[in-house]
């Protein structure tokens, strides 16, 4: 059993820049892919290479890739954000499939470290029609009252309480004596 | 004190023993609207095309119904969707279903939606990512049975990008719910 | 020696080699397999760490890099990513002029004539960039405000338009933008004067390239932006917005504003409330609420002010992005054009928010 998460960080759902107010700009700006020419655990990394590198390039011109070979060692890639966050991420054995799965990920996230979020909304403008305070709807009468007032110093809700009720009850069960008839 | 809801109660059977046998208790019977409260009726509506007309109604918010929650927002609000979405990152949506709409001085609360030619409620997809690693643990105590699996979920980040009225309120168009769609 | 070698190895292997300064990022995404480490791996990455940290200590915090000292690092490819990520048409020339800070180009002269090669550098600087992109985004952002604030006087504006264009914002576009790598500049780490001077040479080059309409869309839409969520009567503060209200009351022909106690709690505590209402002619204005009478008075006042200048908290939303396209030519027409200044306001004058 694992408490890991619960020592994550904690935040609020956020953007950077106020994106998505004026125009959409995506948050990857460059992507490194590091694997090696020969190793079996780079095969799904050379795969993608070989046949939907181009593809991926052409469809995310914002974004530039770079490619890194390195000898014998676990292939992986590093994202690099607007906001100067990089992720890294293992890619040893990981099939083409897999890779192009992890690079979508990379490509629509906003660089933000990835955390537990407190609350699944946010807004900067929570009251519009007011935020209630005492005074709220108060009859303006109360102002000049004098108290003990006749009206205004009695309970609202002044119907009958339970033990009124019960007593009511009560009385309305009650077997009367038959009237005795008189000599 | 103990205070029962009796009061309440009392009344309600004298409305309900006022009521015609023939109606089931559970039904309402709306009386004929009185001239008064037709004029009302009017007044206020009157009140709410003319701020719709001059633009003075403030800042508005709206109930939307999106991805299966009900969600209260308003101009460059950011919400949070959790599981997929088929929308992709830049995409813009149109928020059709708004249950209702609040301004400073007035509510329109549809029935049980407003009219999309009433309201248009548009919002940007910002971000598409995973959450935090969540882990799942199930444990069946003095069986010798537990599992444990580890889960990240999609969820996707959007921006309000505008609650606009388009109409008036009491103004139907001869042919509804045709308005922005491309056949 | 063998063993010397044979640790210097495994350290490597562990992960000791050249970091950059980018602070270590830990693989969330991977389930680590159970491996068993020899017992002298802990005891040894931690006095590597304690040398290391003794290290950054003497030199003032860890060294770092630019990222183009980088291996993986290509000018031209950044260059091409930087415009397509802002969907925008840059003329390349003007666009990596507008990113050679002169610093740079004194940098690179003094280096080759250190070499011995005394041949003079033909490259731009941003420095008449700059100058132009500033005027622009001041413009761009007056024009916005005046169209969207008819009915708030110039000294808000002005408050509103020193906001947008201080150093500090334009700091935050411009690093969120991406700039912070692609600037050539001799100071690193940049300074906030260097993204801003970078960010203004970007909107003249774009104006250049693209046309001023792409530029004024670009300045709305990045640094206009900024404005969402800010409360903006923060901005400006009336000094004496009792004498304020009488003024424009009497300019519009009203009787002078007469401020009464609505209603009140706890006078005698500590946390007393007093709401005052201001009317003027027995018409209802505003109403403020305070601590003590004097400060419900100028809340109160405060709040007609608001009234007057539709800047209350339940104003219109602020139109970004898409919802600009039917007031851009309204835009357009108010750069120039000042609104009225606090002394003159009259709301007769002043036609009401359209947008």
């Amino acid at each position: 059993m694992s408490n890991k998460h619960l020592f994550l960080p904690s935040g609020f759902i956020r953007t950077p820049l106020q994106n998505g107010l004026g125009r959409y700009i995506p948050q990857l700006q460059r992507i490194t892919l590091k694997f090696c020419k020969n190793h079996g655990g780079s095969r799904g990394v050379r795969d993608f290479i070989e046949t939907d590198l181009m593809e991926f390039a052409k469809t995310n011109p914002g974004t530039v890739v770079y490619l890194k070979p390195r000898r014998h060692r676990y292939p992986c890639m590093v994202a690099e954000y607007l906001n100067g966050e990089r992720e890294y991420l293992s890619c040893h054995e990981f099939s083409r499939a897999e890779i192009q799965k992890w690079l979508s990920y990379m490509c629509t996230r906003s660089g933000i470290p990835v955390m537990r979020f407190r609350k699944y909304n946010h807004t900067d403008y929570p009251s519009i029609q007011g935020v209630w305070n005492p005074f709220t709807h108060q009859a303006p009468e109360i102002n000049v009252a004098q108290f003990p007032h006749e009206i205004l110093s009695k309970p609202v809700d002044n119907g009958p309480t339970a033990t009124d009720q019960l007593i009511e009850i009560f009385k309305k069960t009650q077997i009367k004596d038959p009237v005795k008839p008189e000599h | 004190m103990l205070r029962s809801a009796a009061s309440n109660n009392f009344e309600g059977t004298k409305l309900n023993a006022s009521q015609p046998t023939s109606v089931k208790p559970q039904q309402e019977v709306l009386e004929n609207q009185q001239e008064s409260e037709i004029a009302i009726t009017k007044e206020t509506i009157e009140k709410v095309n003319s701020q719709i007309e001059l633009n003075s109604h403030g800042r508005l918010f709206a109930v939307i119904h999106l991805a299966g929650k009900q969600r209260r927002v308003t101009d460059g609000d950011l919400i949070m969707i959790e599981g997929a979405h088929p929308a992709d990152v830049g995409d813009v949506i149109r928020a059709e279903k708004v249950l209702l709409l609040g301004s400073r001085d007035f509510t329109l609360i549809g029935r049980p939606l407003l009219r999309p030619d009433l309201v248009r409620v548009e919002v940007t997809v910002v971000e598409k990512s995973l959450t935090h690693t969540k882990t799942v643990f199930r444990n069946r105590r003095r069986k010798n049975t537990r599992s444990i699996n580890f889960c990240r979920s999609h969820f996707s980040i959007m921006r309000i990008n505008c609650v606009r009225l388009e109409g008036l309120v009491d103004q139907r168009p001869e042919i509804e719910g045709v308005d922005g769609r491309v056949f | 020696m063998a063993a010397l070698w044979k640790t210097c190895h495994q350290c490597l292997r562990y992960g000791l080699s050249h970091k950059s300064f980018y602070p270590s990022v830990s693989a969330i995404n991977v389930i680590s397999k159970r491996n068993f480490k020899p017992r002298w791996v802990a005891p040894t990455l931690r006095e590597i760490k304690r040398r290391k940290d003794v290290e950054d200590d003497r030199n003032g915090g860890p060294k770092i890099f630019h990222r183009s000292t980088f291996l993986e690092w290509n000018y031209d490819a950044e260059i091409f990513a930087f415009s397509n990520r802002l969907g925008e048409k840059f003329n390349e020339a003007t666009l990596r002029t507008a990113l050679t800070h002169k610093s740079y180009v004194e940098r690179e002269t003094a280096r080759l004539s250190d070499i011995g090669v005394d041949s003079y550098l033909q490259i731009q600087n941003n420095e008449e960039l700059a100058v132009a992109g500033g005027a622009l985004i001041s413009k761009f952002t007056n024009g916005y405000l005046r169209a969207v604030f008819t009915r708030v006087p110039e000294e808000l504006i002005m408050a509103m338009h020193d906001f947008l264009t201080s150093t500090s914002n334009l700091e935050i576009v411009g690093k969120h933008i991406g700039l912070g790598d692609l600037m050539l500049c001799s100071d690193f780490p940049c300074e906030s004067e260097t993204y801003v001077k970078s960010l203004k040479a970007v909107v003249a080059a774009l104006a250049e390239s693209s046309g001023e309409e792409r530029a004024r869309i670009f300045v709305q839409d990045l640094v206009v932006t900024q404005l969402y969520g800010l409360d903006i009567n923060e901005l400006w503060n009336p000094a004496d917005p009792v004498g304020n209200l009488t003024d424009i009351l009497k300019r519009e022909g009203k009787a002078e504003p007469e401020f009464r106690l609505i209603k009140h709690s706890g006078q005698n505590s500590v946390l007393a409330v007093y709401y005052v209402g201001v009317y003027s002619d027995k018409n209802f204005i505003a109403e403020g609420a305070g601590e003590s009478l004097e400060i419900a008075k100028e809340m109160a006042a405060r709040e007609a002010l608001k009234q007057l200048f539709h800047t209350e908290d339940s104003m219109k939303a602020l139109p970004f992005g898409r919802q600009l396209k039917n007031i851009q030519s309204k835009i357009v027409q108010l750069e120039n054009q000042p609104n009225l200044p606090l002394s003159k306001w009259i709301s007769e004058k002043v036609t009401s928010a359209v947008h």
